[in-house]
């Protein structure tokens, strides 16, 4: 219970974030829990019914610090099993935005872009099934220079390991390898 | 049942519909419909030789379709009284039943439908509920794994009277289970369908469980609940019960119920919250727990019986808390899980106190009403020289008022119940209200805009919410402007057009209208009446180039307080931005329109009487105001 001196409690800031609208009528009926594949398949700390009630008791830290609040996909399988209507992820997300502003950083290692090399084609953006890569505006030395056969055959590679990578997501591994191409957007 | 049908004031009707109600209290006439059932009642006496000897079989319906029945049927063994019915859509027509009937010839192919008028003193309605079909809970998958069953079908496989004559088998391979799960909250609860809690489900999961474990020592029972509601007398302990004869209790709600192809066992999915682990227990049988609700016929029901619906359709009760079992009708009284989802001790309370009050009314020679209702200037009325007029009758939310051409408008005063919407809307004021006369409400307004109206707010509220709300903000201390005055009519149906044109003549500063939210009306419909009026005023007085602000709309609920305080304050602030000399400036330009529109009033009997009473008053309370000045 920290942070009872603020003015907006967690509840009313998620609340005022698009998604976060309906968490304070969750019951605890667990049904997101068990729907959840990232708590059966990766994490079994991660727990989405355990954060709404974070979020209703004011625990600002504990669910910054929650794995919860970082490694939610946003797949919405729970959102159609709510008995309740809370969009769940949309909850989570609201945390993560709120998590992010207080200065907290995502625990998970994420893939960064390289600069040098980098000449913005945009295929990564095109793979990436979270959308969490963009093209931005930005001095990139290499932008609009004609790919040499070589790098676009690398290019190519790229994306089929990130497709392999990506089936095998049980594991959790490729957020840790492949670190030199991509930017993860928090 | 039998004691019911064998007494002499008690005539028991089955096969029966309502089709109409006509008059009121005391005095009702019901047209009823006498479906054909093909069977002559005075000669049938349940002997059943004609089914055995029918060769149709169709599924039966009271046995949840576990069981077949014939086409000549009786709905249960018990059934009072006991007379065999045809269903004409699966009967082909071979006329064995005939010849097995034999010499008492009861059947008869050539009856119709039969209409017939009965008079009755009170009318209650006691139409019960019907159960969720969970098969559109995609999770649960009942109606795809043979092996998930309602509640309903539980019932009848346990029952000794049922097709498994008590013996309970699963449908896939009829052996008894040895794992069964109850869950609980299917359907009800739950947003996506019905978000009301269906009362009973919980003691209805322990009862099960409870006898079947006392059936089989052996089985594993578990009930998937997400809370346990055990609020009446013994329940709790019976609850507690359950958990000493070792009933496994699993808080959490199922997310996903899947099942083993080869031996049809189901696997079910849910998180046990209070050990914080997601759990996938096997069991042979899962029991849903399907909500209550409203029967499939309810709206027709509700427009026949002249009862509001209130969320879901379930019947709206009078008061929730003073009136629980009175219809806004009355004589018209709701008894049992029509009203909502009830258990058996709070139906028969129901149906005992409905009876007590019906009694009431079928024992008095007189039935005493309030005072406070319409009236008809019968001069006045157009519909008396022969016009098309009807206005009245179209604004009574309880069809107590007649018009027929070449005649003034008549009104049932037993129906009527005073919200004043007809005397409101009568374009030629040709009605008034007892005890809230066009003349009455006049003075208040005058009276009370008698010194700087200007500075006035002035507030019509209605009799049950927010003259309550306004209440409520005074004894919780909220604070607003104490510029605000406000009168009492018993609906916003009353708050009459020339009432408002009225205040804005004399120079209020703002006008609230303000009354209840819709689905709270006291009046069923007059809200609704009131609503369409103050949309069109304010229509109106956008045109006329009022300031926006000085006309609001609020509805607000006799709790809600502080809403009323926020709304004053609010349209103080808005007289505050307006300026006093704009304002001035704005009353002198609207005041002849006002006055052209409010100029039907003064041909009421009384008002001018009334208002130059009103400014007489005035100038006294002036006059004593400025002595003690003084």
């Amino acid at each position: 219970m920290k942070n009872n001196d603020q003015a907006l409690t967690l509840m009313d800031q998620v609340r005022a974030i698009p998604g976060g609208e309906h968490v304070s009528v969750c019951y605890s009926c667990g049904t997101c829990v068990s729907r959840c594949l990232i708590q059966q398949k990766i994490d079994k700390a991660y727990n989405p019914r355990r954060m709404m009630k974070m979020v209703m008791m004011d625990m600002l830290e504990n669910a910054f610090d929650s794995p919860t609040t970082w490694l939610c996909s946003a797949c919405d399988l729970c959102y159609p099993a709510c008995p309740q209507e809370i969009h769940i992820s949309g909850v989570i997300t609201a945390v993560k935005e709120l998590a992010i502003e207080a200065g907290h950083h995502s625990p998970l290692k994420t893939a960064q872009v390289n600069i040098k090399t980098c000449v913005a084609c945009g295929l990564c953006v095109e793979v990436c099934p979270y959308e969490a890569v963009h093209l931005v505006e930005k001095n990139v030395p290499n932008r609009g220079k004609n790919l040499t056969n070589d790098f676009a055959f690398q290019c190519i590679k790229f994306l089929v390991w990130f497709q392999f990578f990506q089936f095998s997501a049980e594991s959790g591994n490729f957020f840790l390898n492949y670190t030199s191409f991509i930017n993860i957007h928090p | 049942m039998v004691d019911a049908a064998r007494h002499r004031n008690i005539d028991v009707r089955t096969y029966t519909q309502v089709e109409r109600v006509e008059g009121y209290v005391g005095n009702f006439k019901v047209q009823l419909r006498e479906k054909a059932r093909y069977v002559i009642a005075d000669r049938c006496n349940g002997c059943g030789d004609c089914a055995r000897v029918c060769p149709i079989e169709v599924p039966n319906p009271f046995e949840m379709d576990l069981a077949p029945r014939k086409a000549i049927y009786v709905a249960m063994s018990q059934s009072v009284p006991l007379l065999y019915t045809i269903d004409r859509e699966s009967c082909i027509d071979c006329y064995k039943c005939v010849e097995a009937c034999g010499p008492l010839e009861a059947i008869d192919f050539s009856q119709e439908d039969k209409l017939v008028w009965v008079d009755v003193g009170t009318i209650i309605a006691a139409t019960g509920f019907n159960h969720f079909d969970p098969s559109v809970i995609p999770e649960f998958g009942y109606g795809l794994y043979p092996n998930v069953i309602t509640a309903m079908e539980m019932e009848r496989l346990n029952n000794s009277a049922g097709p498994t004559i008590g013996n309970l088998i699963r449908p896939s391979d009829k052996e008894n289970p040895k794992r069964l799960a109850i869950i609980n909250c299917v359907g009800s609860r739950d947003k996506r369908f019905n978000p009301w809690c269906s009362n009973f489900c919980c003691m209805y999961a322990i009862k099960n469980a409870i006898l079947l474990k006392q059936m089989y020592p052996d089985i594993e029972l578990s009930i998937y609940y997400i809370d346990i509601r055990t609020p009446s007398k013994g329940y709790e302990e019976f609850y507690e019960r359950a958990r000493e004869m070792g009933i496994k209790f699993i808080q959490g709600r199922p997310s996903l119920i899947t099942e083993d192809e080869k031996t049809h066992n189901l696997f079910v999915h849910s998180e046990d919250i209070t050990l914080g682990l997601v759990t996938e227990y096997e069991y042979d049988m899962v029991m849903l727990n399907q909500a209550a609700v409203p029967q499939p016929d309810v709206d027709s029901v509700s427009s026949v019986l002249n009862i509001q619906q209130g969320p879901g359709g379930w019947f709206m009760e009078y008061h929730p808390k003073l009136r629980p079992i009175d219809s806004p009708t009355d004589g018209i009284f709701l008894a049992g899980a029509c009203q909502g989802p009830k258990d058996i001790p709070g139906s028969v309370a129901s149906g005992s106190a409905t009876a007590s009050r019906a009694g009431r009314i079928l024992h008095s020679d007189e039935w005493e009403i309030e005072p406070i209702i319409a009236q008809v200037w019968e001069d006045r009325c157009v519909s008396a020289d022969g016009k098309k007029c009807g206005i009245c009758a179209k604004a009574c939310p309880y069809n107590a008022i007649v018009v027929e051409q070449g005649k003034a408008a008549q009104i049932t005063i037993a129906k009527c119940h005073g919200c004043g919407g007809c005397v409101a809307e009568c374009p030629h004021n040709a009605m008034t209200q007892m005890h809230y006369t066009d003349a009455q409400i006049l003075a208040q307004i005058r009276a009370l805009l008698a010194d700087k109206p200007e500075e006035k707010i002035f507030a019509f509220r209605c009799h049950w919410c927010s003259y309550g709300g306004a209440d409520m903000a005074g004894t919780s201390h909220f604070e607003y402007s104490a510029n605000e005055r406000g009168i009492r009519v018993m609906c916003s149906a009353r708050m009459d057009t020339d009432f408002i044109y009225e205040a804005f003549r004399l120079g209020a500063g703002a006008v609230l209208y303000s009354g209840c939210h819709p689905q709270d009306c006291h009046y069923i419909t007059g809200q609704q009446v009131g609503a369409k009026r103050a949309d069109r005023l304010q229509k109106i007085f956008d045109k006329l180039g009022m300031s926006p602000g000085r006309f609001r709309i609020s509805w607000i609920s006799a709790a809600e307080g502080q809403k009323y305080a926020n709304v004053i304050d609010e349209m103080q602030q808005t007289l505050d931005d307006i300026g006093k000399e704009k304002l001035l400036k704005e009353i002198e330009t609207l005041r002849p329109q006002m006055e052209k529109r409010a100029r039907r009033m003064y041909q009421v009997p009384d008002v001018t009487e009334a208002s130059d009473y009103a400014e007489k008053l005035a100038l006294a309370m002036k006059i004593e105001t400025a002595r003690d000045e003084k």
